[in-house]
């Protein structure tokens, strides 16, 4: 490769302090950034999340009234995708892909830059709308014509709307930077076919927001100017169709849980093979998976639709596609096993929650395929079934690979190792808190509650579910405060990391803990795989795959 | 490989009991408590897909078993031990891994063709079905009998036996349509009209409510269906097509005058009086039906009079406004709207 990354642009405030921070453009500053800013909106989302569970340990209860429940699960599920999962997984991304790669620094890390800054705005934003009482509660996917002027007056939908438009920029941003970087920054010899894992599921991510957010941009486009001059693009009586903002809000709203979920299958591609001692099970299997997941993605979201009334023959197309979307799922699950079959599986933090998305993202997959049989989906779409099955998938799959890729790159980003007591508390506290809130809800569903109400009549035998699963969530916020004591404690007290503390094999852990700004004095030049385990074992390198 | 086959049944069997414990627990919730559940079908048409849904189960259930006993079993057999040597360095198996790839792609098949096997049957709609028309309100249900030629609300009568085409539309936002027990979800839309078919298979009174998140009353949008016997029917249907009743007592006379002459009629219809509003629920009948405020509360005159005096503390967000009426007004009220078999 001839273009070379130099060493980032120079810091102009400093290396330490405030202003350094506020104006730096070093990747693994901005990751850090990123993954802490994103992690203060994950506490506020278990905060709205625990005010609805407990409006709902029992019926006609009084904690919220109803327009506070419907702004507390509007923000809930827009702060959970837009404000943590997609600015966290970004913020491991930025931290972690450049030095995967022997990379110096993102592609554009002035543009990163704003991102972030941009990122970080657009959710003051939205929630500065607390402060003047208006905060949006037309529900993540804000279903016209309930959110157009006629039916939300309110400045309410307007903030979110704005806010979402600002977040898909930050978002393309960030895309852009991805993709170049993976495209372009590899280090000498790194082919495509010898690239990490993560770093692949990155690069597809990127994509698929790149394809996916434009139609989302035009769907809030269309609602802002029905909403602030008139149009009437979504307005049955004038001639306008409610329908066309579901397809185009879910030809986005589908590609988005892969968003989700694919950086958080690369995490566990890294760690499942580490822990391991073996190599990753069918590299090209796993990384190709990807790639059909992202593709099939777009062609699957009016499964979303099925009680709409949409013809049979279009029902069934859509049908097909989310079924055949398993396939590459299960794919990466038989090669997870596959990986650490026959291995030396050591049992720390980051394995545990590798295990633990394997262990729950193999029921919510299943799940997933339930809802895709469409007479079946008539009876649990807009009930708490679907509320339980993509907890499974986006709490139990990203959130446990997020807490694993937060453990296993936490010496890398700090110098010093969390502690692993603490760990396997925070694991078994989370694991048994998210089934004991999360599992009840399927049944809840099949029992006939639907979603999004924010009281419920007694006697109809929804009470005790419903009480089972706010007893949960004691469970899974002591897990949050125990994760971030242990951060606390470990930032001062945590024994010291050394370059390679899990003995990895990729090359973020060649450089130094946390790594310098221009993070490798020198670019390794990379002949297989694993080039760390090559370094290690001069005498029997993996076999290098072709290029 | 090692012992694999010796310590699979002895992880197997205390896995096995964590699904036959839920379907207990399951089967008793259902048992002993009103629950809506889908499960529990009263028509050939949620029949079905309860079967279908039964057949999923029993499908995923093994496959569910066998994958996490897999995952469960590897942990354990390969964790790390002190002294192991360093595992083999094997990078994969074509050959597995395109029969891990194909297998789901098999059981995936055969759900695929249960699906439209359902879908088919649960779609069908014969020509000599009963029609009923539900127009979706903010945040109450519009019932229309075209073949009768009267409108009711919130409680949709039925024949047993018969089946029904339900007409769906909406008149302002998106609102859903779902009785568990007798059909799956079709959403109301403006400028759509869907349908659901079913044909009540007992006599019995179903739990219905909107499933799609509609306003700030989105739980408290509820109805119900009666699946009536023949005769029942017909003389519900004999009694919906008269006009209003005239009301026999003192109370109930004077506030059909207060009625009247009120802005009750700027919203409500009354057949065979002044009242032809067509904001709010048609009250010809209204002291027939078994709830109020959209299956909110049971209908009696106490009820009726809460309800009245100050609508907004019942169910906030309806479209009612406090009328602030005296209290022995509203009392004559409700008296005339019980009157109204």
């Amino acid at each position: 490769m001839s273009s070379r990354s130099e060493a980032a642009p120079a810091e102009p405030w400093g290396s330490e302090g405030l202003l350094s921070w506020l104006t730096t453009t070093d990747h693994k500053r901005i990751g850090i950034l990123y993954i802490v800013t994103s992690f203060a909106f994950f506490l506020v989302g278990v905060t709205e999340a625990s005010l609805m569970r407990w409006q709902l340990a029992q019926p006609q209860n009084a904690v919220l009234g109803p327009e506070q429940y419907n702004q507390m699960f509007t923000m809930h599920g827009t702060t959970m995708i837009f404000l943590f999962l997609m600015p966290m997984l970004t913020g491991l991304g930025n931290y972690v892909v450049p030095l995967m790669l022997g990379a110096r620094d993102m592609a554009f890390p002035r543009l990163n830059g704003f991102g972030y800054w941009l990122f970080l705005l657009s959710g003051l934003f939205l929630y500065s709308s607390f402060l003047f009482s208006a905060a949006p509660d037309g529900g993540w996917f804000a279903y016209v014509p309930m959110t157009d002027r006629a039916y939300s007056p309110g400045r309410n939908i307007d903030f979110w709307v704005l806010g979402v438009q600002l977040l898909g920029v930050s978002s393309i941003a960030a895309s852009v930077n991805f993709v170049v970087t993976i495209l372009r920054l590899r280090a000498p010899g790194m082919t495509m076919n010898r690239m990490p894992m993560f770093a692949w599921t990155v690069l597809v991510t990127a994509f698929l927001i790149l394809f996916a957010f434009p139609s989302l941009t035009a769907a809030a486009s269309l609602l802002m100017l029905d909403r602030f001059l008139g149009t009437l693009f979504y307005s049955a009586p004038a001639g306008g169709d409610p329908l066309l903002w579901q397809h185009l809000f879910w030809a986005f709203g589908h590609p988005e849980v892969y968003i989700l979920i694919l950086p958080a299958m690369g995490i566990i591609s890294e760690i499942v093979p580490v822990f391991s001692g073996k190599p990753l099970f069918g590299y090209i299997f796993v990384a190709w998976s990807s790639v059909a997941i992202a593709f099939l993605g777009f062609i699957v979201w009016a499964h979303h639709m099925f009680a709409t009334g949409l013809p049979a023959a279009v029902q069934a197309f859509f049908a097909l596609t989310s079924m055949i979307i398993a396939v590459p799922t299960a794919v990466k699950i038989f090669n997870w096993i596959a990986t650490m079959w026959g291995g030396r599986i050591r049992l720390q933090p980051p394995m545990m929650f590798a295990i633990g998305f394997i262990a729950l993202f193999i029921f919510g997959g299943m799940t997933g395929i339930s809802v895709a049989v469409v007479p079946f989906d008539w009876q649990v779409t807009d009930t708490y079934y679907v509320v339980g099955h993509f907890h499974y998938v986006l709490f139990g799959g990203a959130v446990f690979g997020m807490f694993g890729g937060l453990h296993y790159w936490f010496p890398k980003m700090t110098g010093r190792l969390l502690s692993e007591r603490l760990g396997h508390v925070q694991f078994w506290l989370l694991f048994i808190g998210f089934n004991l809130t999360f599992m009840p809800l399927h049944l809840l569903g099949l029992m006939g509650m639907p979603r999004r109400i924010f009281t419920y009549l007694p006697n109809l035998g929804w009470d005790i579910p419903n009480l089972v699963s706010a007893l949960g969530v004691p469970f899974i916020v002591l897990s949050v405060l125990v994760f971030l004591y242990n951060v606390s404690v470990s930032l001062r007290r945590g024994a010291l990391a050394g370059n390679d503390p899990w003995n990895a094999v990729t090359l973020e852990w060649l450089a130094s803990s946390p790594p310098a700004p221009y993070n490798f004095a020198e670019i390794p030049t990379v002949r297989g795989r694993r080039p760390l385990y090559d370094l290690k074992h001069p005498d029997r390198p993996d076999a290098a795959p072709r290029a | 490989m090692p012992s694999g086959k010796t310590v699979w049944p002895r992880l197997a069997r205390p896995i096995m009991l964590v699904p036959a414990l839920a379907l207990l627990a399951l089967a008793a919730l259902a048992g002993c408590q009103g629950s809506p559940l889908a499960l529990n079908p009263q028509s050939p048409q949620a029949g079905s897909i309860s079967t279908l849904a039964w057949t999923l189960f029993f499908i995923a259930l093994p496959v569910f078993l066998l994958v996490e006993a897999l995952l469960l079993f590897t942990v354990l057999r390969f964790r790390n031990r002190r002294g192991a040597e360093e595992p083999p360095q094997i990078e994969g198996n074509r050959r597995v891994e395109i029969l891990w790839t194909a297998a789901p792609g098999v059981v995936l098949l055969i759900v695929l063709w249960v699906t439209f096997q359902t879908m088919a049957f649960v779609l069908e709609s014969p020509p000599e079905s009963m029609q009923v028309q539900v127009i979706g309100h903010r945040y109450w249900w519009e019932v229309k009998y075209p073949s009768g030629n009267f409108t009711t609300a919130n409680e949709i009568h039925v024949p047993v036996g018969q089946t029904v085409r339900v007409d769906l539309t909406s008149i302002d936002v998106i609102h859903s349509f779902w009785v568990p027990e007798l059909s799956g979800k079709v959403d109301m839309i403006p400028g759509h009209q869907n349908h659901a078919v079913f044909r009540a298979l007992n006599v019995g009174t179903y739990r219905g409510q909107c499933a799609e998140y509609c306003g700030v009353d989105h739980a408290y949008m509820g109805f119900l269906v009666f699946a009536d016997s023949p005769t029942t029917f017909a003389a519900w249907v004999q009694n919906e097509q008269q006009p209003a009743a005239q009301p026999t007592t003192a109370a109930a006379r004077q506030g059909q005058e207060l009625f009247a002459s009120s802005a009750c009629i700027g919203c409500h219809t009354v057949v065979g009086t002044p009242a032809r509003g067509v904001i709010g629920p048609d009250l010809t009948h209204v002291g027939s039906r078994t709830t109020i405020g959209a299956n909110l509360l049971p209908n009696t005159p106490a009820n009726v009079a809460r309800w009245i005096a100050d609508p907004q503390q019942v169910k906030p967000g309806n479209a009612m406004p406090n009328l602030h009426l005296r209290s022995d007004v509203v009392d004559k009220l409700a008296a005339y709207l019980e009157s109204l078999k």
